[in-house]
């Protein structure tokens, strides 16, 4: 106990007064934020509101405009993510700093100390890492390719890499966004080991159940600047959210009763074989109509992706017939699928919805570029493209320095917004949204939710793919469960409890309830 | 009995051909690995085969010849870093135009310095080392005895492997080209190991300049290096940016040019042109039907220029 005081008096880190700029934007204003050791810190705040920005300015990847940081009560001034480390320091990214064609041990050691200089025996450094390993209870294999793993084993390999360079700051930015529950839960029980060995993890999540679950301490920004730090044991969800957000969130939706129309959407008896023969959608039958949101709930991984792609035309079938609007478009090219009325919002924004170096407006103007009014006889008038985008800029809320800006300069949940306005400006007649609120705020997930909702009463039919069970049962009409490429069952929300969702979930057959219930720790 | 000297002869000369190749290949392997579009290994070759030639011919030394082309090369190769890492410009240019400014200046400087009757021939050159006992072996022993350029070169390719796959630099130079920003975030410094990669490949491609023109010619001619640079360019590509895939590229293009240099001496009824012609064929047909593979195999961050934008 009395270790545990005097370690508690200095805080590990201490950021006095940070501000810092781009251009004359100011990301962060006038923040400070100390973190003790022992404590998971949560840092929240809406979409753009800086939280990326402070914890990069903590890694040295920014360098503050004004303002002081303190490491144990001593100045620091970092220039590189090199003083970050060697004070140890660790961030782990909201896009994973992994090389996908490296192994996993290859891209822990990267950079670091290894045992010589001149030869690099990949079985010394395994034995190295295996220590770590086995203290923390990881289940990883070090020789696997890094593009094999599932984003929650790559997230386990991120933390595994800043554990290896003894951090004793772990910086978490979004790390739940991208996993299953299951996963979640098991980061969690890891997160609690390292700070119960001494470490500060600072937590950035829009989750508020898992700061609430997790965190010690929370420190709220918003607009770039602090609203103040709570002691998470004294608030709730909904206090929270209101310091966040500064209005009252419901996530509670009206649904008027309408009449349902034709079908938009068939598929029937659809069969994909992997390239390698495995087969990853087993005899899919769906329908979704005008004015529906088909649901379809399960775990990362079991064939929503696969599914989305079929429909697009992204991948071809094996069998099966695939009907968009009525046409046929089995294995057609997405250009038809897209003819047809079809909108794809891509589960990965950043490597399939959008251009990086593009600017918001060229982004929002990609897909219909030919059409009006970004295209008239032929010639393309960027000003007209800027028109839409700053129409859609203030729909959405999107937070940008105008759009002409650079899609990477926006904030991570900004550069989704950008492309879920561009899809559902497309007023498609099939709509394929898939994980629509991933690494988007509470208001923006309520607005966004709200919006699908409005877009079916109007007729949409809509096919939401999402691994967000709480998301999928409040807007759906009906939701199958996937798992393993096939389907499970469908209900309608309100009829199975999550339990019984939770089992078709992971595969289990009901006579197995009683003795599969997945534990909380 | 005439066929075994064939061989023999056939295959040294698939190994002097190969040479220059090599070293261009290998220099290659650590600019592209790093990030950067390899177009500039012609320039650098003949940058490296004007130097060395006029080390040679100057001081008497074609040890002092290599040295000078050797330092040359990395003078112009941070030319081509300080324009694609610094200056971000688009790197397939910033090659071409380095190309193009190596054969002109080469070409007007030679005729400066020795005007055009009288260019010194007699220079002093790499001559062949006969490697004991291992000469002796029959057929192959004729790779046994060439010139100290030839026996680096080929050196190189298990080097290169090395330092690439067994070494921690190694590790990180196919990081960064692969994903520069997460070598960045563990506190490599991106810039600085692509202004070395780069130089190295200026050090090895001039080199393999020299290569042409004291090893192999004891001359220096505008243009000798008539596009070798962009065969070594090539074979990284079709050797999908791997040591040993390079070699064999590089081997298929020497073995070519062998048996086209054996077809002319021996008295071909085809025009001496179309037979210098057939290596590049051979090369690009080769290049043609490997290259949809080795795209994936391409760093991932090729060309593309790296600012962490703060
Ligand atoms: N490199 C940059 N250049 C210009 N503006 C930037 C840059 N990086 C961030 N910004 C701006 O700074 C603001 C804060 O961005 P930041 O990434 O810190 O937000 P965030 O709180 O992490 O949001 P999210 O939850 O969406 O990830 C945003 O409005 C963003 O547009
Ligand atoms: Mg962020």
């Amino acid at each position: 106990m009395d270790v545990d005081n005097s370690m508690n008096d200095v805080p590990v880190i201490d950021m006095r007064h940070i501000t810092k700029r781009f251009g004359t934007f100011e990301a962060n204003s006038d923040i400070s934020l100390d973190v003790y050791c022992g404590e998971i810190h949560a840092l929240l705040g809406e979409n753009g509101a800086g939280k990326s920005t402070l914890m990069n300015v903590l890694y040295g990847l920014y360098k503050p405009d004004e303002g002081e940081i303190y490491l144990h009560g001593n100045k620091i001034s970092f220039s590189s993510p090199a003083d970050a480390i060697n004070n140890r320091i660790g961030m782990i990214h909201q896009h994973f700093m992994l090389i996908p064609t490296l192994t996993v041990v290859e891209n822990i050691i990267l950079m670091s100390k290894t045992t010589s200089k001149f030869h690099l025996n990949l079985k010394t450094e395994c034995d190295r890492l295996t220590e770590i390993i086995q203290k923390y209870g990881f289940k990883i294999d070090l020789m696997a390719t890094v593009s094999d793993l599932s984003v929650g084993e790559q997230q386990k390999v991120e933390i595994l890499k800043m554990l290896y360079r003894d951090a004793e700051v772990l910086i978490m930015d979004e790390p739940t966004a991208v996993l299953s529950p299951n996963e979640v839960e098991e980061l969690f029980i890891i997160l609690r080991e390292i700070v119960d060995d001494g470490c500060a993890v600072i937590f950035i999540s829009h989750k508020l159940w898992e700061v609430m679950r997790i965190s010690d301490r929370a420190t709220i920004l918003r607009d770039g600047k602090k609203v103040t730090t709570v002691n998470t044991a004294d608030c709730s969800k909904e206090d929270l959210a209101n310091m966040m957000v500064g209005r009252e969130i419901t996530l509670h939706y009206e649904k008027p009763e309408i009449e349902i129309g034709e079908p938009m959407l068939q598929l029937e008896n659809v069969c994909l074989n992997s390239d390698d023969g495995i087969s990853v959608l087993k005899n899919i039958n769906l329908t979704v109509r005008q004015g529906e949101i088909l649901g379809v709930a399960g775990v990362d991984g079991n064939g929503q992706q696969e599914l989305a792609d079929v429909i697009h035309g992204m991948r071809k079938v094996s069998s099966g017939t695939v009907k968009v609007a009525g046409s046929d478009t089995t294995n057609c090219s997405p250009q038809t699928a897209i003819d047809c009325g079809l909108a794809h919002i891509p589960e990965d924004r950043h490597k399939r919805g959008s251009i990086l170096e593009f600017t918001v407006a060229e982004n929002i103007a990609m897909i219909n570029v030919d059409k009006a009014p970004f295209t008239h006889k032929g010639i393309y008038y960027p000003q007209n493209a800027q028109k839409v985008a700053h129409r859609l800029k203030e729909e959405f809320n999107i937070r940008c320095n105008s759009v002409n800006a650079e899609m990477n300069t926006l904030s991570g949940g900004n550069q989704q917004k950008v492309i879920l306005a561009r899809e559902i400006y497309r007023n498609p007649k099939l709509l394929i949204a898939a994980q629509p609120s991933r690494g988007l705020d509470i208001g923006a997930t309520e607005s966004i939710q709200q919006l699908l909702i409005d877009k079916r009463t109007e007729g949409m039919a809509i096919l939401l793919i999402s691994s967000d069970l709480d998301e999928v049962l409040a807007i759906s009409d009906r939701v199958i469960v996937l798992y393993e490429g096939e389907i499970q069952g469908e209900f309608i929300p309100g009829e199975k409890t999550f339990t019984e969702i939770g089992l078709m979930m992971t595969g289990s057959s009901s006579e197995e309830r009683n003795s599969t219930r997945h534990g909380v720790h | 009995m005439d066929w075994l000297s064939t061989v023999q002869g056939i295959l040294a000369a698939t190994a002097r051909m190969a040479t220059p190749l090599l070293f261009a290949s290998m220099g290659g392997l650590f600019s592209a690995r790093s990030g950067h579009i390899s177009m500039f290994l012609e320039g650098f070759m003949l940058i490296g085969a004007f130097l060395g030639f006029v080390g040679s011919a100057t001081v008497g030394s074609a040890y002092v010849g290599a040295l000078l082309a050797l330092v040359g090369g990395v003078l112009i190769s941070l030319v081509f870093a300080f324009f694609a890492i610094t200056a971000k410009a688009n790197q397939t240019l910033i090659g071409i135009g380095i190309n193009i400014f190596a054969l002109g200046i080469t070409s007007y400087l030679v005729t400066v310095f020795y005007g055009f009757g009288n260019r010194p021939y007699n220079i002093d050159v790499f001559t062949n080392i006969r490697i004991p006992l291992l000469a002796d072996i029959p057929i192959i022993g004729s790779l046994f005895n060439l010139n100290l350029f030839t026996y680096v070169a080929f050196l190189l390719v298990p080097i290169v492997w090395y330092v690439l796959y067994k070494t921690p630099a190694g590790l990180t130079i196919r990081a960064v080209g692969e994903h520069p920003k997460a070598v960045d975030t563990l506190g490599g410094n991106v810039i600085k190991i692509r202004y070395i990669c780069i130089m190295i490949a200026g050090a090895l491609a001039a080199l393999g300049g020299a290569a042409l023109s004291i090893g192999q010619m004891g001359q220096f001619m505008e243009n000798i290096t008539s596009g070798k640079g962009y065969i070594a360019l090539a074979a990284l590509i079709f050797g999908r940016f791997t040591p040993k895939g390079a070699l064999i590229g590089v081997l298929i293009f020497g073995f070519a040019d062998a048996v086209q240099m054996r077809l002319q001496t021996a008295g071909s009824v085809l025009p001496y042109q179309f037979l210098t012609m057939l290596p590049y064929v051979i090369t690009i047909v080769a290049l043609v039907l490997f290259a949809r593979k080795s795209r994936a195999s391409a760093p991932a961050a090729l060309g593309k220029p790296y600012s962490r934008q703060s």
